[in-house]
């Protein structure tokens, strides 16, 4: 049976990768997909616990079935896409002066 | 439970509804054949129209404030508990869009030529929205609404950043912000969804709640880590600060003057709005071990922060740069404030800590708006930012030297400005609640704080400019430095009045001592009509 415990190792697993992804890539695409595996991370998060823990508990006091999580992970994924769409324009951007996006060549600014 | 929303609540949310009106108006404006040969002419009708629209939503946040029109300050959250709309937000509201009306103006007579008249549609809405997400950070007590209103500051932000895309530099600062604040609020996220996993809701109240009640938990800690993050890189506290100098330096002068003021004032009033019902609910003495923990912890994430601004700022030679540094050290002494709200709450009194708070956003939103508007015309003038460009400029404009001098000196904390009044209401509320660490920190880094901001004075009067062609500005920018000077002796020189306007605005929603006044006073009603009806019946029978 698949319990709370295999989505939070799942969603645990993804923090890692992302988090390391983060830490390791020096493509800003790369970064940018870190980014997302600790966003989708979070939503496993959300939609595990909704099920488990709370929408059950809001039936058996004779609510509707909770779906604050849901509804969070929802907005998570449609402000990724933004943020992503936002990202990969400034992207663009800075290989039109740099011809690449290592952000190892950015360093105009400093001090 | 009835469905749907009634009006009352949604007028409370005018200010917000006048940005978005103008925002969606800028954005279809220019589709619509008859108006985009205007749009095109010049920059003047969108510039009106933003201007417009932040003076109808600071004159709708007063009316709900001052109760004109039938409108009022909501007793309780509205939108099923999503927004607070108290005198605290309101007011908060207030600060950041008249700073954007004015950093609007600062716009149209300094950089305005940098965007193209295609674009000026564009760069209205991002400013707009960018104004309407701080505004809901300042409102809001539900963590989806934390998250929306973060990202809805944030991305407009991101984007202004890198508005100008024919310079390198804007290029590069606009990547380092969306890079960082993407890593920021996905570990932002990942801290809520464990909060949301252990206490079931997102509500902050009934979050304070349990916490009070049952004291200590992992979720909890996540949680608060990740909010710690979330805001922390809004108020570019340590170690999320790096993008701050990098994006003041790379962007627009106009864009660094909103974010430097309007973004930290958001951030702010969302961290004092979290800190302090988190505070206001705890009871037990297991709960305010860990409170006084996390307030511990955010007093010293601000003395950190201050002192590493503090520091920085020694080697700067770029004007933009060196009040970057600048505003990350007001950040940490606001954050150093923020702490106090359950750091000492034995002793608290919450409202004060938030009254304090108002006053330094007021004085804080004028010194710097002066500080940036006077590098701005130097910069529009001499074509460089560096700080050397101020060389002899007493003798070049005197009103700008003297003004610059004034606004510096009031960063720095000098009496008789309104920054030493701040500084000093601080102090006492930190001594006020036995944190004497803090106030040490806080009087060493104003110390540190002298010699960068006397190097500009210094270089404005001793040496000698490369050119002595006087310097002009446009009428309108001689208004904008008076009004911040003005702001900036009025708090200073007559502090009470301005205190008197933030100590009757610093209340929120779970505060409100009116609300319990008038909840009582209803309820003596009730019972005295329920008397009245009964003698009546009883006269009846």
């Amino acid at each position: 049976m698949i319990g709370l415990s295999h989505f939070l190792a799942l969603s645990a697993i993804l923090f890692g990768c992302g988090a390391a992804t983060i830490l390791t890539k020096r493509n800003a695409i790369g970064i940018l997909m870190g980014v997302e595996l600790i966003l989708n991370a979070a939503n496993v998060n959300l939609v595990a616990f909704n099920l488990y823990n709370w929408a059950g508990e809001a039936v058996a006091q004779g609510a509707a079935p909770a779906v604050d999580g849901l509804m969070f992970a929802m907005f998570i994924i449609v402000l990724a896409a933004a943020e992503a769409a936002i990202a990969l324009a400034i992207f663009l951007n800075f290989y039109n002066h740099f011809s690449t996006i290592d952000i190892e060549r950015a360093r105009m600014l400093r001090g | 439970m009835t469905i749907g929303l009634p009006w009352s609540e949604v007028l409370t949310l005018l200010p917000e509804l006048c940005l978005l009106a103008a925002v969606c108006v800028a954005l279809v404006a220019p589709v619509l054949p008859p108006l985009r040969a205007t749009l095109r002419a010049s920059h003047g009708p969108l510039t009106a129209l933003a201007a417009a629209a932040l003076i109808a939503a600071v004159l709708s946040a007063i009316a709900i404030l001052a109760g004109w029109g039938g409108l009022s300050v909501p007793e309780s959250t509205v939108l099923h508990g999503m927004l607070a709309v108290d005198p605290f937000a309101l007011s908060v509201k207030i600060i950041i869009c008249l700073f954007t009306l004015l950093v609007i103006v600062l716009w149209s007579n300094t950089t305005r030529g940098s965007v193209r008249l295609a674009d000026g549609p564009d760069y209205v809405s991002l400013v707009l929205s960018g104004a309407l997400g701080m505004c809901l950070m300042a409102s809001a007590t539900n963590f989806l609404m934390v998250f929306l209103a973060i990202e809805a500051a944030s991305f407009p932000s991101y984007a202004l950043a890198g508005f100008n895309k024919q310079t390198r530099r804007s290029s590069e600062a606009s990547l380092k912000y969306v890079l960082i604040g993407a890593a920021a609020s996905a570990l932002m996220l990942y801290g809520l969804s464990m909060l949301y996993g252990y206490y079931g809701t997102l509500d902050l109240v009934p979050i304070a709640e349990r916490l009070a009640a049952e004291g200590m938990s992992a979720g909890l800690l996540m949680g608060v880590f990740g909010l710690l993050i979330g805001i922390g890189f809004k108020l570019s506290a340590v170690p999320i600060h790096f993008w701050c100098p990098d994006v003041f330096e790379g962007a627009s002068i106009e864009i660094t003057t909103f974010l430097s003021v309007a973004s930290k004032a958001g951030a702010i009033a969302l961290l004092v709005r979290i800190m302090m019902t988190l505070g206001h609910f705890s009871a037990g003495e297991e709960a305010s071990r860990i409170l006084v923990g996390i307030g511990s912890f955010v007093g010293l994430v601000g003395v950190v922060t201050a002192t590493w601004g503090n520091l920085a700022a020694y080697f700067q030679t770029n004007v933009k740069r060196l009040l970057a540094y600048s505003s990350i050290a007001h950040a940490g002494y606001m954050i150093m404030l923020a702490g106090l709200l359950t750091a000492a709450m034995d002793r608290a009194q919450p409202t004060a800590v938030a009254y304090a708070l108002l006053f330094y956003l007021i004085v804080y939103a004028f010194m710097n708006l002066g500080a940036f508007a006077v590098a701005a015309v130097v910069a529009k003038e001499t074509g460089s930012e560096s700080l050397d460009e101020f060389a002899g400029l007493g003798q070049r404009n005197a009103f700008l030297a003297v003004a610059m001098g004034c606004f510096l000196l009031s960063l720095f904390g000098m009496p008789l400005t309104g920054g030493f009044w701040g500084k000093v209401r601080f102090g006492f509320e930190m001594w006020d609640e036995g944190m004497w660490w803090l106030v040490v920190a806080l009087i060493v880094n104003t110390v540190f704080s002298l010699y960068f901001y006397l190097k500009p004075i210094i270089i404005m009067v001793w040496k000698q400019p490369e050119s002595s062609r006087a310097l002009t500005m446009a009428p309108a920018m001689y208004a904008v430095v008076l009004i911040a000077l003005l702001g900036v002796f009025a708090t200073g020189l007559a502090p009470d009045r301005a205190t008197a306007w933030a100590q009757r605005h610093s209340t929120m929603v779970f505060t409100m001592p009116v609300v319990e006044a008038e909840a009582q006073a209803g309820l003596d009603e009730v019972q005295s009509s329920a008397a009245a009806t009964g003698i009546v019946s009883e006269a009846g029978r």
